[in-house]
């Protein structure tokens, strides 16, 4: 009798850590594959700025930069210049939050010679502080664009919270807005990745 | 390159970490160009933004930096509240090709540093600093490699493609300013193709402007327009400039009225519902609806820009707010598409009544019966009258009602003292809502001479018509 109480009393502690682990285990990004990605290799990329529709000012270009720094450097893809898109946003006269018509993005793609342009938008972006301290938290969503066309091609949305990566006590977790950017853009670009986006050859290039 | 500091807001430059990363660089016996060199060369070329470049200023900064590498970067967080905090991205260009051959950030804070009873954690962004610049240098490249092409520079520097819609006939102007200047002989012709086959040289004006206009001809649709560099050794480049569309048709539009059918006409009293209806979808430019009279004249109008409102609604008022004639009208919506073509629609006729329905009132007598006779003069058909008459004790003696007049009524004279007097109360209402009400004190003083009771007149007794409240 006393060990069937023991069993189910198990089993039932079992149950909760189970569910425990569960709930908390931090989900990857979510990826819609609207059409496939264009036949052969895609080496030149465009990553026009995200849109910003959080309160953190300085959101979009360090979202921008750091994602394409890790697509630069997960994907080896060629990127085309910052430089060069804001130009062509002033001479279409597309203010940087504004995301460009159909028609804008098939010249902008031509203007860069690009395959593909990556576009996106902050959902949520938040520091550590507060009187919690809490740790920084980013939500965001990511397209993926056929130049030629200006169609939606993947569309990828990742959300990610700074203690999501505790492992003991404080350790592991994320304290900084720009790591835990970094970290989101490489688990998406990793998603791409292993979905079939086939990565850039220097002989590509 | 100064690295753009994020957290000062639109523009800043931070001027330490860029200090310190070309310090690390130089270590790495990297030869640095010196900042006041390259603060001259952004004046120069009237670089005003940091933390990026473009093609043309990457090869300029070659060209005239000498420079085979730009590190370009930005200062992502700096606070030193709630906790010391700084993030940093950075980007190595080749100015051979322009590419981004590495690129690597990395962000720090406090909380990532904690140690035992506090000992040796840094305090300030500057013990930070090396902290953050050693991770954002993890994986610089060792074998920096000579380009494998050459710099695909931004050729186009403005571009300008318009109108975007034009009527058949109607002129298209292009204007470009190409950033390239090449050697004599070695100029490329420039030529705008329209469409998939129609090629134009362009006009050259002094500073690469280039510029040409044409007639948009053809059959309706989108016709593509490029620029093609053709050089003299045949080598060719092809850029996408836009689209314009050629567009004849107007656009059609039908105009839908809800109101009451009235004698094969809509009529209305309070207020007609114009619903516009498109038969083919497209943008219009701008609008504009004017309600005319019989005449021609016109008594209202309304207009605007960009497409139009789903419905219009008409209370029969005039621009000065004020009730208009009782009559026929028609509205008239005019409507330009995008190439300005115009369409004009003319709806049914709408016959527009706020006037109380007119009577006639005729009360004989003989000996044993009152007569009362009821007539209805008025453009709008009756939808209903009632004709009350009561003793001088408020007690009902006859009550009568029906949907159309001439009518007569009568009333025994047994059960009403003509000596007391009998009041009449009566009530029309014609089809559209408009309302008539009559109450006379002594219908017997009327039983001798006859009476024409109608709109607006006065006798001797009391006659209460309903008030309109005008509600454009």
């Amino acid at each position: 009798m006393g060990g069937g109480i023991l069993i189910l009393l198990g089993r039932f502690f079992f149950f909760l850590l189970l569910l425990a682990i569960t709930a908390c285990r931090p989900q990857g990004p979510r990826l819609f594959q609207l059409a496939t990605l264009p036949e052969g290799n895609i080496c030149r990329i465009a990553i026009l700025p995200f849109r910003n529709e959080t309160e953190y000012i300085s959101g979009s270009p360090m979202v921008t930069r750091i994602f394409s720094t890790q697509l630069n450097q997960r994907g080896n893809f060629s990127l085309a210049q910052e430089g060069d898109i804001f130009a062509l946003y002033q001479q279409l006269h597309i203010r940087p939050y504004q995301e460009p018509e159909l028609e804008q993005l098939r010249i902008i793609g031509d203007r860069l010679g690009v395959q593909l342009i990556i576009i996106g938008s902050i959902a949520e972006m938040t520091d550590t502080g507060g009187v919690e301290q809490k740790k920084p938290s980013l939500e965001i969503k990511v397209d993926i664009l056929e130049a030629k066309t200006g169609k939606s091609l993947w569309t990828t949305y990742h959300s990610r919270h700074g203690d999501q990566f505790r492992k003991f006590m404080h350790f592991g977790m994320v304290n900084s807005s720009t790591e835990l950017v970094k970290i989101v853009s490489q688990e998406i670009i990793d998603k791409w990745l292993h979905e079939g986006m086939a990565k850039c050859s220097e002989q590509q290039k | 390159m100064p690295l753009e500091d994020l957290s000062q807001g639109r523009n800043g430059v931070n001027s330490e970490v860029t200090s310190y990363l070309a310090s690390e660089l130089g270590k790495k016996g990297m030869f640095v160009i010196p900042q006041e060199d390259i603060i001259s060369f952004m004046a120069h070329n009237r670089i005003r933004w940091v933390g990026q470049l473009n093609s043309y200023h990457i090869s300029q900064a070659r060209e005239e930096l000498g420079a085979d590498l730009i590190l370009l970067g930005s200062v992502t967080q700096k606070a030193t509240k709630p906790l010391i905090t700084l993030g940093v991205t950075l980007y190595l260009i080749r100015t051979d090709d322009g590419q981004n051959i590495w690129s690597n950030s990395s962000g720090l804070n406090l909380d990532d540093l904690r140690r035992i009873l506090g000992i040796s954690e840094p305090e300030t962004i500057d013990e930070l600093l090396p902290l953050v610049a050693s991770n954002a240098l993890e994986g610089w490249p060792e074998n920096l490699n000579a380009a494998m092409g050459k710099l695909p520079v931004l050729e186009i520097e403005t571009a300008f493609l318009q109108p975007k819609y034009v009527r058949p006939g109607q002129l298209v102007s292009c204007a470009i300013k190409l950033r390239s200047d090449w050697q004599a002989g070695d100029e490329p012709k420039v030529i705008v193709k329209i469409g998939d086959h129609e090629q134009r040289q362009m006009t050259a004006s002094p500073n690469r402007n280039y510029e040409i206009s044409w007639s948009g001809q053809g059959i309706d649709g989108r016709y593509p327009v490029s620029l093609l560099l053709l050089w003299p050794s045949g080598r060719m480049k092809e850029s996408y400039i836009g689209s314009y569309f050629v567009d004849s048709q107007p656009p059609r539009i039908t105009l839908d009225l809800k109101g009451k059918q009235l004698q094969g006409s809509l009529a209305f009293r309070d207020k007609i519902v114009i619903i516009p209806r498109m038969l083919r979808r497209e943008q219009l430019s701008n609008w504009r609806i004017s309600i005319q009279n019989e005449a021609g004249q016109e008594v209202r109008k309304e207009d605007g820009e960009g497409n139009m409102p789903p419905s219009f609604t008409w209370n029969g008022n005039n621009r000065q707010s004020q009730q208009t004639e009782e009559g026929y009208y028609q509205a008239v919506l005019q409507a330009w598409d995008l190439a300005q073509n115009l369409s004009t629609t003319t709806s049914e006729k709408i016959f527009f009544s706020r006037t109380p329905p007119a009577m006639i009132l005729e009360a004989k007598r003989d000996d044993q019966e009152m007569h009362v006779d009821l007539q209805h003069e008025g453009k709008t058909p009756l939808a209903f009258w009632k004709l009350e008459m009561r003793n001088y004790k408020g007690e009902l003696l006859k009550i009568v009602q029906g949907d159309n007049l001439p009518a007569q009524v009568n009333l025994p004279l047994s059960v009403a003292s003509i000596a007391e007097g009998i009041e009449c109360q009566i009530v029309m209402e014609d089809l559209l809502g408009n309302k008539t009400k009559k109450n006379i004190v002594d219908l017997v003083q009327l039983t001798k001479p006859k009476e024409v009771l109608a709109e607006g007149t006065t006798g001797e007794n009391e006659f209460e018509n309903d008030k309109w409240v005008a509600e454009f």
